[in-house]
C-alpha cells in the first residue's frame, strides 16, 4: 500500500496517556474533606512527609479514608490549601540569617488573611504545626505589622498584653481558685490517716 | 413609613446637621405613630430633648462588622514567636518589652541578637547615645534626655525600668528618646536595660569624654563587658 492510500485515522488526543494529576484527600477534626494537588501538597514539609510515608497510588487515594488532620478545622484548613494551591510550585524559603529578612505580603496573601484575627491565630498555629514556611513568614509579618505606629496603650490592647498589675490579680486569682481543691484534698488525706489508713500513696 | 425609613432620615439629619431636617423630622415623627424597640414613646406629648436622646439610640448607625482587632500574641508557639519579633525592627521591640515583665521575658526568648552591636557615645555627658546596628543593617539610636529637655511639647509615654520611671517616644528617624528625672539613674539604667534585653551585644566602640559623671555605667561595662568590647574609648 502506498503512503497516499494509508487510512488516516483521528487521533484522539485524550486518549493519549498522560500522567494524571494526583489529588490527596484530607479531613479536618470537624470532617470537612479537602482534595489537594500533589504540587500543593509540597508547600508543607508536613504533609508532604506524610504522604511520601504513606506511598499512596491514585486508587489508594479514591479506596482509603481520607488522611485525618485531627488539631485543625476546616475554616482553618480551607485557608491553608487556598493558599498552597495558589503558591504551588514555589520555591520554599530557606532562611539560614546569612541575608535581611524583607517580606513582601502578595496581594492574594493579603487578601485570604483579611480575617478575623482569631481565624489569623489558628492560620499561624497550622502553618508551623505544618511547616508551611512562606505562610508562616507572611502571617507573622501581618501579626508585626499591626504594631506599627501604635503608642503602648495600643500595643497592650492590640497584642492583649496585660500589665503586670492586671498579670498579679489574674495569678491571684488563679491561686484562690486553685485553693478550695486543695484544701478539699488535704482534708481528705486528714480524714484518712485519722481512720488509721493508708495515705495516697 | 417604616423604621428603616425613619432610621435613614435621621441619620441623614444628624449627619448633615441640619436643624431644619432635623425640625421636620420631628414633625414627621410627631405625627406618625413610632414603635420603638426598647420602648414606646408617646411622640406626641414629649420634649424635643427625649426625642432626641430616643432617636439617637434608636437610629444609631450599626457597628462595624465584629473583626477582633486584638491578637493573643502570648499565646503564639515559639517559632511563631520568633518569626513575628524577626519582622519588628529593634524600637518595636524595646517599646512591647515596656508593656509589662512578661513581655521583657517574652522578647529576651526571641533571641534577636544576631550581629548586633553598639557603638556608646557620651560626648557632653547631658545625652548618651546608643548606635545599634545589626546584620539587618538596621540602625537604632538610643538618646537619654533630662526631663526638661522635651521643649518641642512632643507627647511622651510612660515608661519604667527597675523602678525609674521615665518618659519616651520615638522619633520618625529611628531615635528612642527617654527623658529622665535622674539623668545619671537613667543613663546606666537604660543600658543596663538594652543590653539585658538583647543578650549583651559586643560593643564596639564606647566613647566618653567626661567619666565622672557616668562613674556607674563604666564600672557596670567594665563588670559585665570585662575584656569584651574592643575600642574602649573612655578618654
Amino acid at each position: 500500500m502506498s503512503v497516499e492510500n494509508a487510512p488516516v485515522v483521528d487521533v484522539d488526543e485524550a486518549a493519549i496517556p498522560v500522567e494524571k494529576k494526583m489529588y490527596y484527600r484530607f479531613e479536618s477534626n470537624d470532617k470537612k474533606e479537602f482534595r489537594v494537588s500533589e504540587l500543593a501538597i509540597q508547600q508543607s514539609e508536613t504533609l508532604n512527609r506524610l504522604v511520601e510515608a504513606m506511598g499512596y497510588t491514585s486508587e489508594d487515594v479514591e479506596n482509603k479514608p481520607a488522611i485525618a488532620i485531627e488539631n485543625i478545622d476546616g475554616k482553618t484548613l480551607k485557608l491553608v490549601f487556598q493558599w498552597c494551591e495558589h503558591h504551588k510550585g514555589e520555591a520554599i524559603p530557606v532562611d539560614d540569617g546569612s541575608v535581611p529578612k524583607i517580606v513582601e505580603i502578595p496581594e492574594f496573601d493579603a487578601k485570604l488573611m483579611d480575617i478575623d484575627n482569631g481565624l489569623l491565630f489558628k492560620l499561624i498555629w497550622a502553618a508551623d504545626y505544618l511547616n508551611i514556611v512562606q505562610l508562616l513568614n507572611v502571617s507573622c509579618k501581618k501579626v508585626a505589622n499591626m504594631a506599627q505606629g501604635k503608642t503602648p496603650a495600643q500595643l497592650r490592647r492590640v497584642y492583649l498584653l496585660p500589665s503586670d498589675e492586671e498579670d498579679e490579680a489574674a495569678k491571684r486569682a488563679a491561686q484562690e481558685a486553685q485553693d478550695p481543691r486543695a484544701r478539699e484534698v488535704e482534708e481528705e488525706f486528714e480524714e484518712r490517716k485519722r481512720q488509721g489508713g493508708n495515705s495516697f500513696f | 413609613m417604616d423604621n428603616e425609613e425613619l432610621s435613614f432620615l435621621w441619620r441623614t439629619a444628624i449627619d448633615h446637621f441640619s436643624e431644619s431636617a432635623i425640625g421636620r423630622l420631628l414633625n414627621l415623627l410627631r405625627s406618625l405613630p413610632v414603635f420603638f424597640k426598647t420602648k414606646t414613646l408617646d411622640i406626641k406629648n414629649t420634649s424635643t430633648e427625649i426625642i432626641v436622646n430616643t432617636c439617637s439610640k434608636q437610629f444609631a448607625p450599626a457597628p462595624p462588622t465584629t473583626k477582633s482587632i486584638s491578637f493573643p500574641l502570648r499565646r503564639l508557639s515559639y517559632v511563631a514567636l520568633q518569626e513575628v519579633f524577626k519582622h519588628m525592627d529593634l524600637i518595636q521591640l524595646i517599646e512591647l518589652s515596656l508593656c509589662s515583665k512578661k513581655c521583657i521575658q517574652l522578647v529576651k526568648i526571641a533571641r534577636r541578637n544576631k550581629g548586633l552591636y553598639i557603638r556608646l557615645t557620651a560626648i557632653f555627658c547631658n545625652c548618651l547615645n546608643m548606635h545599634t546596628k545589626n546584620a539587618y543593617f538596621e540602625n537604632c539610636f538610643l538618646s537619654v534626655y533630662k526631663k526638661n529637655q522635651n521643649k518641642n511639647g512632643i507627647n511622651l509615654y510612660d515608661g519604667m525600668i527597675n523602678g525609674h520611671k521615665f518618659k519616651y517616644y520615638r522619633t520618625k528617624n529611628n531615635t528612642f528618646n527617654t527623658y529622665w528625672e535622674n539623668i545619671t539613674a537613667g543613663r546606666v539604667e537604660i543600658f543596663k536595660y538594652i543590653t539585658d534585653l538583647f543578650h549583651y551585644p559586643r560593643i564596639i566602640e564606647a566613647h566618653i569624654v567626661e567619666i565622672i559623671p557616668i562613674r556607674p555605667l563604666y564600672d557596670w561595662i567594665a563588670l559585665k563587658y570585662g575584656g569584651r568590647s574592643k575600642n574602649f574609648d573612655f578618654l
